[in-house]
């Protein structure tokens, strides 16, 4: 997605009151209740790098986080937690966090998470879920370190790097993130390939051969209710994503989400 | 969790029980269908399955549903997740015969998995669904406050059986 790309709002629904011309100039879009795969199509289409929603779960706070990251995308990289959860919340959350090598086993990290989230009937709750994601983020962030696995990432595959897997929940939201040292992840790729799942059908999208079959981006968008994907190029890559949990949990529709897509230099 | 399958044969029936993890370190088991005209699959003790394992799981099940008719008995939530959300995921012919649904209490902050078997705790109809479930009795809780409610989305969870 290029800085100088000019957003094309085209959905008859985006323009709502509450959006600015200098929101719609920082790339970012506001929707109502678009489908997944209106939404997906609407940023691949548009260029547009933040998509919120006024029926997705907290509206106003996700507006807020989308003009902050566009005016500091470098913070939201370095800091994703501060800024999904605000600055003082860590004194009324609980936080996971794990760092490894690329090529380490992530059956560590899987166990390690699954005890953090058993230590919680509101992350219990969602536990297989949360497992899922983390599976998938974790191996797409160390899928570059996989030799001859293109996919979703741009540039010769490395072997060396570093990943941070994260975590944090409070009474009504769990975030679950992945942090890595590449920075190969191509916005535009993500975009298509998830349009891809949604237009052919994720059984009919799958990969052939060794490596990643090419659908775990589809499974961890579809599994939460905020998206996020940032790009330092060659530096950082972030993928974040928010779930409801405890007693928000079933009055949130999963349908109705907010995507915020990034690429800075 | 390390995935493991074990194999009975009873007349033309085929019993598989998988337990574990499937992903990328997964292997199905070669199967012999000779004389074998249904496959009943327990996925009771399955922990999660990943994207990896799903592409795993389509080239094992497609060959077989085309041999013998599936069931798919104690499915756990992380398998009805992918059922609702991987087209395919359940090949034509495939049923499933029961599944668990979380339940929850906020009162006791207690968790239960209630299996559901279809035509009895719950029952397809079309497109309509009628459940029949006495939650409290079949999580065996003793606190007469306790509350427990279905701790699911039901139009998304049970859309697999409207597919079916």
């Amino acid at each position: 997605m290029g800085a100088a790309r000019k957003p094309k709002p085209h959905y008859a629904d985006l323009l709502s009151p509450s959006v600015t011309p200098a929101d719609l100039a920082q790339g970012i879009g506001i929707a109502n209740s678009l489908k997944p795969h209106e939404l997906i199509r609407l940023a691949h289409d548009s260029g547009l790098k933040h998509i919120v929603q006024t029926s997705g779960m907290e509206f106003d706070r996700e507006l807020l986080l989308a003009r902050a990251i566009a005016a500091k995308p470098k913070d939201f990289l370095n800091h994703p937690l501060e800024m999904i959860n605000g600055s003082n919340s860590a004194k009324s959350e609980r936080r996971f966090s794990m760092n490894s090598d690329a090529a380490e086993s992530k059956d560590r990290l899987i166990d390690s998470f699954a005890e953090f989230l058993a230590e919680s009937s509101s992350t219990r709750r969602v536990l297989e879920r949360a497992i899922l994601i983390a599976d998938e983020l974790y191996t797409n962030g160390s899928k570059n370190a996989w030799p001859g696995n293109s996919g979703l990432f741009e540039g010769p595959a490395t072997s060396k790097g570093t990943i941070e897997f994260f975590s944090a929940a409070d009474e009504s939201r769990l975030v679950i993130g992945c942090k890595d040292s590449f920075g190969k992840l191509s916005t535009k790729r993500l975009t298509a390939r998830l349009l891809e799942c949604f237009d052919k059908g994720v059984a009919d999208s799958i990969r052939r051969g060794s490596g990643g079959a090419g659908i775990g981006s589809y499974l961890v968008f579809e599994s939460s209710v905020s998206y996020y994907a940032g790009v330092q190029a060659n530096k950082k890559t972030l993928v974040c994503v928010v779930l409801p949990i405890g007693a928000r949990m079933r009055e949130i529709s999963e349908s109705v989400k907010h995507v915020h897509l990034f690429s800075i230099k | 969790m390390e995935f493991k399958s074990a194999a009975t044969k009873d007349g033309n029936s085929l019993q598989l029980k998988f337990s574990g993890s499937i992903d990328e370190d997964t292997t199905f088991p070669a199967v012999d269908l000779g004389g074998v005209n249904t496959v009943v699959i327990d996925l009771n003790d399955i922990k999660a399955i990943n994207s990896v394992g799903i592409r795993g799981w389509l080239d094992w099940i497609r060959p077989v549903a085309e041999k013998a008719q599936i069931q798919l008995v104690n499915c756990p939530k992380a398998m009805v997740f992918q059922f609702n959300m991987v087209n395919g995921f359940l090949p034509p012919g495939t049923v499933v015969k029961s599944f668990y649904v979380p339940f929850f209490c906020e009162k006791c902050d207690k968790e239960s998995n209630v299996l559901f078997r279809v035509g009895q705790e719950v029952v397809v109809n079309g497109t309509d669904l009628k459940i029949n479930v006495d939650a409290k009795s079949a999580s065996g809780c003793t606190d007469a406050d306790c509350e427990l409610e279905m701790d699911v989305t039901e139009a998304k969870y049970f859309q697999f059986l409207k597919r079916a």
